[in-house]
């Protein structure tokens, strides 16, 4: 082997490296990435359709066309719960690499060498799976329409492609990825039309006029046919006005809901378009470029070449018009004009590759620019996120692995909400909830038990524009009814930052249907009437008398149904009261503390038959009732309302308070004074047990029954 | 008749699968793209987690490191200072950083274990043999216990990379032994002897007699291989003479002097005896460190005033009579080894691993099949290795004495690991372990290659 071809060896191997730490980096990171606003609205939009049937249009208001909810719910169907977004990072590096690959055959088929094409791929793939851009590394649906124009550009493209035995079908497939852009997304006709120009002039090549004719129709027809399939499919479901609510109502109220004319709207884009060149001077350079390169070399230029050059810039202007006529100028909406840009910038390459190759003849550094295109990204365009996917990578065991990590450091009111909803329904039950986040069903796995997962939806809010009752979709309260007809949701949960508006058929259903069982700090938690009286009052069952863990030497003094001890014993982690040996009961009677010289503290405590595992304790501290474990507080709340601060410490509490410890299969919540005060999950826990910490108490009436009937218990 | 038309699926297989597995280019760039996907794999596993700033140094051997290096190799101080002088020079070309230093020496372990599985797939014959050395080869890399020394700045990972790297070359050079290949395994092992003092004695002991040996009376060769037999003799000889005498003028050797006498002399009747006899100063103040190390006690022995004259003793004679120790009570020291080897093959080096590579690299194959972990374990080890050595002898008896005498020099290099310092023995025994390991490797692969070889020679034949 020549020194150079072992210099071509390691390059290529360096190469292989760099780029396999780019995809495993993005894979790893994006899964956490892509967890984004829109990407989670779609989920509970799929959680709800594979809960409740129907089409995606009848378990969500979407603007947009099925394919969006269609890949979502691919990603669900080859994953588990705690491993789909895993799946959606996969689809990111899909997409990122045919754009990366879109990018490369651009390059080359204006006269760059295949090993430059690669290098623009591995950059403008970094830029899309890993860049800071906001739309890189997620599957918003305008980088699923990205991805399909940059497949059909990477048909139209190759001349093979075009050979009259793969002519028809390539018009086809073309044709279709074209079609589900525009039914995506309308606004992008104009960027699929450029991409459809491509392909037409593809055509100009084929000799046998039948085949051209019959392509051309195909071209011309398919993408129509495939934008109206959608309404078509609908219509024959009979659900075309559940669609038709989503993907052109309210997308027109989101048009009109900004209230700015047509004049207006331009001009606001030019300020727009001003701002961001100004912040991305790259860009205008590369674009600058690009039209002074397309002006200059315009004759030089065989038909092609022409045509590549008019339909990057025809998808340009078309991305622009899209994100001027759509009003929003959200970061992550930017991915339609990062595509064409990072096609001009290959243009302008593959030109200039030409020009100095024609001058100078081969470079013999080709073999190399691969690896610089991989120090390059990684040096220019911040390492940031491939850092942190590394990271990921490394640490990745398992999926549910993973899971457990991520459930151990959730947030305490989120705990306490999950606790809650585990006494009364089982995962992927329905929750109803007053929110304007995505996150607020999928954070304790529930699904919405209305198509209107936000109250925007109901009252009328338009994102970014005006909120009006004509921005309410005219069918909206008959669907909420039927909806909550088919879920009959166990739970309401109100953010305490956003109350729930009243004088609506929303706010009356959850004044009948519901009673507040939990006021946090973050959620007001509602269960439906029956299952609040099984959880805060329930069946007594029969009279218990707990045992003691050190027996005869124990300092608690036992009775039937009663139990106490004195304020002035030494706490002793080992010295506890029995209460439950299992799971699934409801232990019920009256505390009163005996407080010490430090206050009282009751420790409910969860155990698990391994010493070693984390216990679960819901605690009663003087006033105050939080859940946590040994090391942790989940969630504080004060026993009594909040009264004026007076300065003065509050006398110790010594009333007597009516309690229960309600036991699920999967989580337990301590009830005082008819309210549920705190709440904890179980994994590995099995028992409970009464550990004073602090101070003395009596207990009476103590009562065993059983758990409510909807919390996971067999029976 | 027209012949049969293949189906599209055999077709496929034929043109694309088939015909690229039996085409040696194509295989040879489809194995460096997998081993460059493996290498990153287990870089990302090894370093990802604490990538990129979390890399910190504490002990107390990693500052000398960064000490010795930041001496320069430009001053004559760096030579003779605290540490042999080839990690220090990693250190010092990488800047002292020490991410960077981690990034490095992690490719170079996981490049010099590729090298060795390259080695091993050229040398071997038969596509099982191959297949065995391959894996087992990337087993031990991949073992925690030796793999989690890449994330420290100490110097046993470039100690195990690089004496992977000279075992293969020395493997290499003795299947077709040359003047070029023996140039290059000379120069991974000076690489290897200035990692760590400890590599000396073996080679010493068996490397540099061989060589001068070989130069001599190996007939059947020509004078220009032998004077460059006898020239590597002799450099690697005047290495490890260098070697040790900067380190012992450094006076570092004393601490392994003072924890050997705290921790395995004073608690033994006889040895402190025959060290009291060769001059070894006594005191109260001495027989009040039995069990304890110079770090002990907020290092007592090395500045209790009452030990001075002690002290003293170590930086010099001490250190000679500790030398003459190992040979002169050697069954002692050998029965000493003997009974601390359960813990000492056994040990994951948790203790070490302070960013938790364990817990994402793939654990030690079980059955001992990674290396031995047990003295029973180390004896089979042993055995198959000696049998290995057997069955290459007849055919292949370069090798055999090749590889038989990297085994002896393995058990010196586990012997002086032992005798050397009793402080962080454990630590002190990764790098001839993980040599000794890829040794008995070697010699049961090149074993079972040839026996593979003879019988289906013997097939061929008697078909």
């Amino acid at each position: 082997m020549s020194p150079l071809a072992r210099w071509q060896r390691l390059a290529l191997f360096a190469t292989v490296f760099l780029v396999g730490a780019m995809v495993v980096g993005a894979f790893f990171h994006n899964e956490f990435r892509a967890q984004n606003w829109d990407p989670q609205q779609t989920r509970d939009y799929v959680e709800r359709t594979i809960r409740f049937g129907g089409t995606f249009y009848e378990n969500g208001l979407h603007n947009k066309g099925p394919l969006e909810p269609m890949v979502y719910r691919l990603a669900a169907l080859v994953t588990s719960w705690n491993g789909f977004w895993y799946a959606i990072s996969f689809f990111v590096l899909i997409v990122s690499g045919l754009i990366a690959w879109a990018a490369s055959n651009t390059a080359r088929a204006l006269g760059g060498h295949r090993l430059l094409g690669v290098a623009i791929g591995i950059a403008v793939f970094f830029h899309f799976a890993l860049g800071k851009a906001d739309y890189a590394g997620v599957l918003y649906s305008r980088n699923m329409v990205v991805g399909l124009l940059a497949g059909a550009w990477l048909i139209a493209l190759a001349p093979r492609s075009w050979v009259p035995r793969r002519a028809q079908w390539s018009s086809l497939a073309v044709g279709v990825l074209l079609g589900l852009a525009t039914q995506t997304l309308f606004v992008s006709a104009i960027a699929a039309f450029a991409v459809g120009l491509l392909a037409w002039n593809a055509l100009h090549d084929i000799d046998d006029d039948a085949l051209y004719r019959r392509c051309r129709r195909i071209l011309a027809i398919t993408p129509a046919a495939v934008t109206v399939a959608a309404p078509a499919y609908y219509l024959i479901r009979n659900r075309f006005q559940e669609f038709w609510s989503g993907w052109w109502t309210y997308a027109k109220y989101q048009n009109t809901g900004t209230g700015r004319s047509l004049a207006n709207q331009l001009v606001y884009g030019r300020d727009v378009i001003l701002r961001y060149y100004r912040s991305w001077p790259v860009s205008l350079v590369i674009v600058t470029t690009f039209v002074v390169i397309t002006v200059s070399l315009w004759r030089t230029l065989d038909r092609r070449e022409r045509t590549v050059h008019l339909s990057i810039m025809v998808w340009f202007l078309g991305a622009w018009t899209e994100l001027v006529m759509g009003q929003r100028y959200s970061s992550h909406y930017f991915s339609i004009l990062a595509v064409p840009t990072a096609l001009m910038a290959a243009t302008i390459v593959g030109h200039a590759y030409r020009l100095l190759q024609r001058a100078r003849g081969e470079f013999r550094s080709v073999v190399a620019w691969p690896l610089v295109a991989c120090l390059f990204s990684i040096v220019a365009m911040g390492g940031g996120h491939l850092n942190q996917g590394l990271q990921a990578a490394s640490s990745f065991n398992s999926v549910s692995q993973s899971a457990k990590g991520r459930q151990a450091v959730e947030l305490g009111p989120t705990r306490t909400v999950r606790a809650t909803l585990d006494l009364v329904s089982k995962a992927d039950d329905p929750l109803l909830a007053w929110t304007e986040f995505p996150w607020t069903y999928l954070n304790v796995r529930r699904v919405a038990a209305t198509r209107f997962i936000w109250k925007s939806f109901m009252m009328g809010q338009i994102y970014l524009g005006r909120t009006g009752p004509q921005y309410v979709l005219p069918k909206t309260w008959q669907w909420f009814d039927e909806d909550m007809h088919q879920a009959n949701p166990s739970a309401f949960l109100e953010e305490t930052a956003m109350p729930l508006s009243q004088g609506n058929p929303f706010a009356d259903y959850v004044n009948e249907e519901f009673t507040q069982v939990f006021a946090g700090a973050d959620y007001n938690i509602y269960l439906r009437n029956d299952q609040a009286d099984d959880v805060l009052r329930g069946q007594p069952g029969a009279q218990m008398s707990p045992t003691r863990t050190q027996g005869t030497t124990s300092k608690w003094v036992v009775g039937s149904g009663t139990a106490s001890l004195a304020a002035d014993v030494a706490p002793n982690a080992d010295d506890l009261l029995q209460l439950s040996p299992g799971l699934c009961s409801r232990i019920s009677g009256t505390y009163t503390a005996v407080p010490g010289t430090a206050g009282s503290f009751l420790s409910f405590r969860f155990d698990s038959a391994r010493a070693s595992d984390e216990k679960m304790r819901l605690n009663i501290a003087d006033r105050q009732v939080f859940s946590g474990n040994d090391n942790t507080v989940f969630e504080s709340v004060a026993l009594d309302p909040p009264s004026t601060d007076t300065g003065e410490p509050p006398p110790p509490d010594t009333a007597t308070h009516e309690f229960a410890v309600v036991i699920g299969k999967y989580s337990a919540a301590l009830v005082i004074d008819g309210q549920i005060r705190a709440a904890v999950r179980l994994t590995t826990q099995t028992h409970l047990s009464l550990e004073m910490r602090n101070g003395g108490v009596e207990l009476a009436g103590l009562h065993v029954g059983p758990p409510p009937p909807d919390s996971g218990c067999p029976g | 008749m027209e012949p049969a038309r293949k189906r599209p699926v055999g077709e496929f297989l034929d043109r694309v699968v088939w015909a690229r597995l039996s085409n040696p280019a194509w295989i040879s760039v489809a194995g460096g793209v997998c081993a460059s996907l493996g290498l990153m794999i287990f870089m990302v596993r090894v370093l990802g987690a604490s990538w990129p700033g979390q890399f910190k140094i504490f002990f107390p051997d990693s500052f000398s490191f960064k000490n010795a290096a930041g001496l320069t190799p430009f001053s004559p101080a760096f030579y003779a200072a605290e540490r042999p002088i080839a990690f220090p020079t990693l250190l010092f070309l990488l800047g002292r950083s020490t991410v960077v230093t981690v990034v490095v020496q992690t490719l170079l372990y996981g490049l010099a274990y590729l090298f060795g599985v390259r080695v091993a797939c050229r040398i071997l014959r038969q596509p099982e043999s191959r297949l065995l050395a391959g894996m087992a080869i990337i087993a031990i890399g991949l073992e925690p216990r030796f793999a989690l020394w890449n994330t420290h700045i100490l110097s046993e990972s470039l100690g195990m990379t690089l004496a992977a790297v000279s075992v293969m070359l020395w493997w290499r050079f003795s299947v077709t032994p040359g003047v070029v290949r023996l140039r290059w395994a000379g120069v991974a092992t000076i690489a290897w002897l200035t990692v760590r003092d400890s590599n000396v004695p073996p080679w010493m002991a068996v490397g540099v007699p061989a060589l001068l040996i070989a130069s001599f009376w190996w007939r059947g060769t020509d004078a220009e291989f032998r004077r460059s037999l006898r020239r590597w003799g002799v450099i690697t000889l005047v290495v490890c003479l260098g070697v040790a005498v900067t380190q012992s003028a450094n006076g570092r050797n004393r601490y392994a002097t003072l924890n050997n006498v705290g921790l395995r002399v004073l608690p033994d009747a006889e040895l402190t005896a025959w060290f009291v006899d060769q001059g070894m100063p006594t005191s109260p103040a001495l027989v009040e460190r039995t069990g304890s190390s110079s770090f002990d006690d907020s290092w007592e022995m090395l500045k209790s005033p009452a030990l001075e004259e002690f002290r003293s003793w170590a930086r010099g004679a001490g250190q000679r009579q500790m030398l003459v120790s190992y040979a002169r009570f050697a069954p002692h020291w050998v029965g000493a080894l003997y009974d601390d080897l359960p813990v000492l093959l056994n040990s994951d080096q948790s203790a070490y691993d302070a960013f938790h590579v364990a817990q994402r690299v793939p654990p030690a194959l079980p059955g001992q099949l990674g290396g031995p972990t047990s003295r029973m374990g180390l004896l089979i080890w042993t055995l198959l290795a000696a049998v290995g050595l057997a069955l290459a002898a007849r055919r292949r008896g370069l090798q055999s004495i090749v590889l038989g005498l990297l085994l002896a020099s393995c058990f010196i290099d586990l012997y002086m690991a032992y005798v050397g310092d009793s402080v962080e023995v454990q630590r002190h025994m990764v790098g001839p372990l993980s040599r000794m390991v890829l040794v008995m490797v070697l010699c049961i692969a090149t074993g079972l290659d040839a026996a593979f070889t003879s019988i289906r020679l013997r097939k061929v034949g008697s078909a």
